[in-house]
């Protein structure tokens, strides 16, 4: 089992990486839209969760979940946006276009993990 | 409206500043010496007259500037530094100046002046310290800084600043665009920098790479930024904002509107001093 994180900036990816090691599972990266596409193209069936930056050069993060959303090889992964976008449009934005979780960032370590777990028992249910 | 302005006697860098701050009025800038502005004075719908502190026949040069014809109908506003204040406002009456201005010169101030004498006003007028679009930088900053570095701090002071100039050695900084414009910026030295992405990171100090100084400072702006932007969204000062960019190596310049202040809000981090900087204008295009 397998989370991607996909966040442009490196310092978001490492805080996500340390907690998900603590929790003891993979962790896959990327730095934009395209390549977190390339990247469940080929590790498609051990993604279960996607934690999703929404502004990146390229593709925005609502960019990468509808593309998701749009293809049924990974339409039923389970989505996080983990975003400053903390504009309540966005929120909603986001939950229409179908992500499931949405955690604002500042965020702090127990509410990261918090919200991955919280993730993973939605991607279990799926 | 047009206006035509002679600017007499200037000095070169207050003739920049003047010339910036009297663009936003529509208004056409002539830097004349005393002799050229005295020939043809009543060209000019106004006339600022830089007065040197040290300057003791202000008087004759004066009565000297509105000899020639019509001249005397041109408001002549005198321009000075808090130094030759109190020669120069002994000059102002009806045979003399009408106004006087102390540098350095403030928007608000040239805006009032200029409206009194004109009747011109400036397009957009230059934001104020107003806490509903200040407070959301704020809150936002304080709240990034203990929920990513587990760091404390508290605002200090609020000052305007004419320019983005600062004395940081790292910034990180973002352009606005919605109902209000201009550009956010965080503004530190680079030894709280470096504290803050070990913090961020949970890493030794020494162990953080510049790479991570830079990539942290601009993640930390964004947050800042979309922690303001949630708190004024549907308001007038509503804003999106671009990715982040990262200056390193001081001092430098972030951004600039010209004719418009710098909110500068500083803070203490527990004992170390940094700056957010926040310039915002209508957008008068949304």
């Amino acid at each position: 089992m397998a989370i991607l994180t996909v966040d442009d900036s490196t310092t978001i990816r490492r805080i996500v990486k340390r907690s998900v090691d603590e929790m003891g599972l993979e962790i896959l990266e990327a730095a934009d839209g395209a390549q977190a596409l390339k990247l469940l193209e080929e590790n498609g069936p051990s993604i279960q969760l996607v934690l999703l930056d929404w502004n990146m050069p390229g593709m925005s993060g609502l960019d990468v979940l509808r593309a998701m959303k749009a293809d049924a090889r990974f339409k039923d992964i389970v989505v996080m946006m983990l975003t400053s976008e903390a504009d309540q449009n966005c929120v909603v934005d986001a939950l229409k276009a179908g992500a499931q979780n949405y955690l604002t960032k500042p965020f702090d370590g127990k509410m990261l993990t918090l919200k991955i777990q919280e993730s993973l028992g939605l991607a279990a249910k799926a | 409206m047009s206006i035509e302005v002679a600017l007499v006697d200037f000095p070169r860098i207050q003739e920049q500043i003047a010339t910036r701050l009297l663009a936003d009025y529509n208004a056409t800038v002539h830097p004349l010496t005393h002799g050229e502005a005295a020939e043809r004075l009543s060209m000019f719908n106004l006339a600022l007259y830089f007065w040197p502190d040290s300057g003791r026949e202000v008087a004759q040069r004066l009565r000297a500037l509105k000899s020639g014809e019509g001249a005397q109908s041109v408001p002549v506003v005198l321009v000075t530094s808090e130094v030759g204040r109190r020669a120069a406002e002994a000059v102002i009456g009806p045979d003399g100046a009408v106004d006087l201005l102390v540098t350095p010169l403030q928007p608000h101030v040239v805006s009032r002046k200029l409206a009194a004498l004109l009747g011109v006003k400036r397009d957009t007028e230059p934001p104020r310290m107003d806490a509903a679009h200040i407070t959301p930088f704020v809150d936002g900053t304080v709240d990034t800084l203990k929920q990513m570095a587990g760091m404390s701090c508290t605002r200090t002071n609020l000052s305007l600043r004419m320019d983005g100039h600062n004395r940081g050695d790292i910034s990180g900084t973002m352009g606005l665009l919605g109902k209000t414009e201009g550009f956010v910026a965080v503004v530190f030295r680079e030894a709280l920098a470096r504290k803050l992405v070990c913090r961020m990171l949970q890493i030794n100090p020494g162990e953080e790479t510049d790479e991570d100084i830079r990539d942290g400072v601009g993640e930390l702006m964004n947050i800042i930024a979309g922690a303001a932007k949630a708190e004024l969204a549907n308001t007038e000062h509503s804003f999106s904002f671009s990715l982040p960019a990262v200056i390193v190596g001081g001092p430098h310049t972030v951004g600039q509107i010209r004719g418009v202040p710098v909110v500068v809000i500083a803070f203490d981090a527990e004992g170390d001093a940094f700056e957010v900087m926040v310039c915002m204008v209508p957008n008068r295009r949304a």
